[in-house]
């Protein structure tokens, strides 16, 4: 059985593929419109669905005129949500497609949200897909969806090998009490997992993304959200630019002081963790391997876990 | 019901004195007796409410590989 695995951030879609691809674009979309080539032939990222078409990604971004991007609690039931996901998939698979999907959602709303977002995925879906100035016309048909909390992603792709067993050298990790903090553009997620059991009961979501500091760092910047996080990760630090990324990380570390309970090891995750991780100074760190796919990773792992492939 | 006590250096008498201020009416008898037994204990105060429920120290060993495949069960309905 095929695995797509999904994360379906507030600030960038992320996915792998158990056929081995990878795609990952801004969480934003907007009404598409004739470009210079026609909508088939350009470069850029658009979907076909339900008699509509959606400009998606860096497209959206730079192209649209109408730009959409949810911080709605509810993610699962809204709209917006249906169509990243359809682009995701469609731009991770090469024609028509089943399978299997594992993905996340925000600690905070896991329970109410799980069933609705499976409901979303599940079922037959049409579409059209253009990228990189290729069009494909496909059906995905989705069988079976495993919603987790967003973090608990990062933790597994440490402790589990690519068919999902438990890695021998990381079994003391999998025993521990561990607080894994996942530091996205709009919210920062706090999961406390005791020996692989995720606790949502000692679990936080907070508004506190990179975005705060994105913000804080912008002051007259015309540059998107996106654009900015993108500058700063291939900046060396100034000193500006140091004072401000050491008082974001003073505010995780209270957050982290605040929501979870005292931990074995901690595990830092997401864009902003990668961003943040030198500062917060906390004993028995670890940064997760690529932290910006770092979910996507343990979600792939959990579902060869649960269906092979 | 829940009764929110800011513990600050007040005398009995100040205390006492606000208490008058309460109307009669508003609090059952039972609440305001709870609310002078708990000013004037002078034993050490209970914790009245725990904002987070401790961690257990002293942990059962627990299989990481069981409590996955529990947490994966759920999961499939």
């Amino acid at each position: 059985m095929e695995i797509l695995a999904e994360d379906l951030g507030y600030g960038y879609c992320k996915g792998l593929s158990s056929r081995g691809s990878e795609c990952s674009f801004p969480s934003v979309l907007g009404p598409a419109r004739k470009l210079y080539r026609g909508l088939d032939g350009q470069k850029g990222m658009v979907l076909q669905y339900d008699g509509r078409e959606w400009f998606i990604g860096e497209t959206a971004i730079k192209q649209a005129q109408w730009r959409y991007f949810s911080l709605h609690d509810n993610r699962a039931e809204h709209w917006t949500t249906r169509i990243l996901f359809l682009a995701l998939s469609a731009a991770l698979v090469e024609g028509d497609w089943q399978g299997n999907i594992v993905t996340g959602l925000p600690v905070t709303h896991y329970f109410e949200q799980r069933e609705q977002l499976e409901n979303t995925m599940k079922g037959a879906h049409r579409v059209r897909f253009s990228a990189n100035g290729f069009t494909k016309e496909l059906t995905l048909i989705v069988h079976k969806v495993a919603v987790v909390p967003q973090p608990f992603g990062s933790l597994l792709a440490l402790v589990l090998d690519h068919r999902g067993q438990l890695k021998d050298d990381q079994r003391e990790l999998a025993k521990a009490r561990v607080g894994v903090v996942d530091i996205g553009m709009h919210t920062a997620d706090y999961l406390y997992v005791d020996a692989l059991e995720p606790i949502p009961r000692l679990s936080a979501s907070t508004d506190s993304g990179l975005a705060e500091m994105l913000r804080a760092s912008s002051e007259g910047d015309t540059r998107s959200l996106f654009e900015l996080a993108e500058a700063i990760r291939a900046m060396t630090p100034n000193g500006d630019f140091r004072r401000l990324r050491s008082q974001y990380a003073a505010l995780i570390l209270t957050e982290i002081e605040t929501y979870l309970p005292e931990c074995d090891y901690y595990v830092v995750t997401g864009g902003g963790g990668e961003i943040i991780y030198e500062e917060l100074n906390l004993e028995r760190t670890i940064l997760a391997p690529e932290p910006l796919m770092a979910n996507c990773r343990g979600y792939l792992k959990l579902g060869r876990r649960l269906w092979g492939s | 019901m829940f009764i929110g006590v800011r513990l600050s250096p007040k005398k009995d008498a100040d205390i006492i004195e606000a208490l008058k201020r309460v109307e009669k009416g508003m609090l059952s008898e039972t609440v305001r007796q709870a609310i002078r037994a708990f000013f004037f204990r002078r034993e050490p105060q209970p914790r009245l409410l725990l904002l987070r429920p401790p961690v257990a120290t002293i942990r059962p060993e627990r299989s990481p590989e069981e409590n996955l495949d529990g947490f994966l069960s759920s999961l499939e309905k």
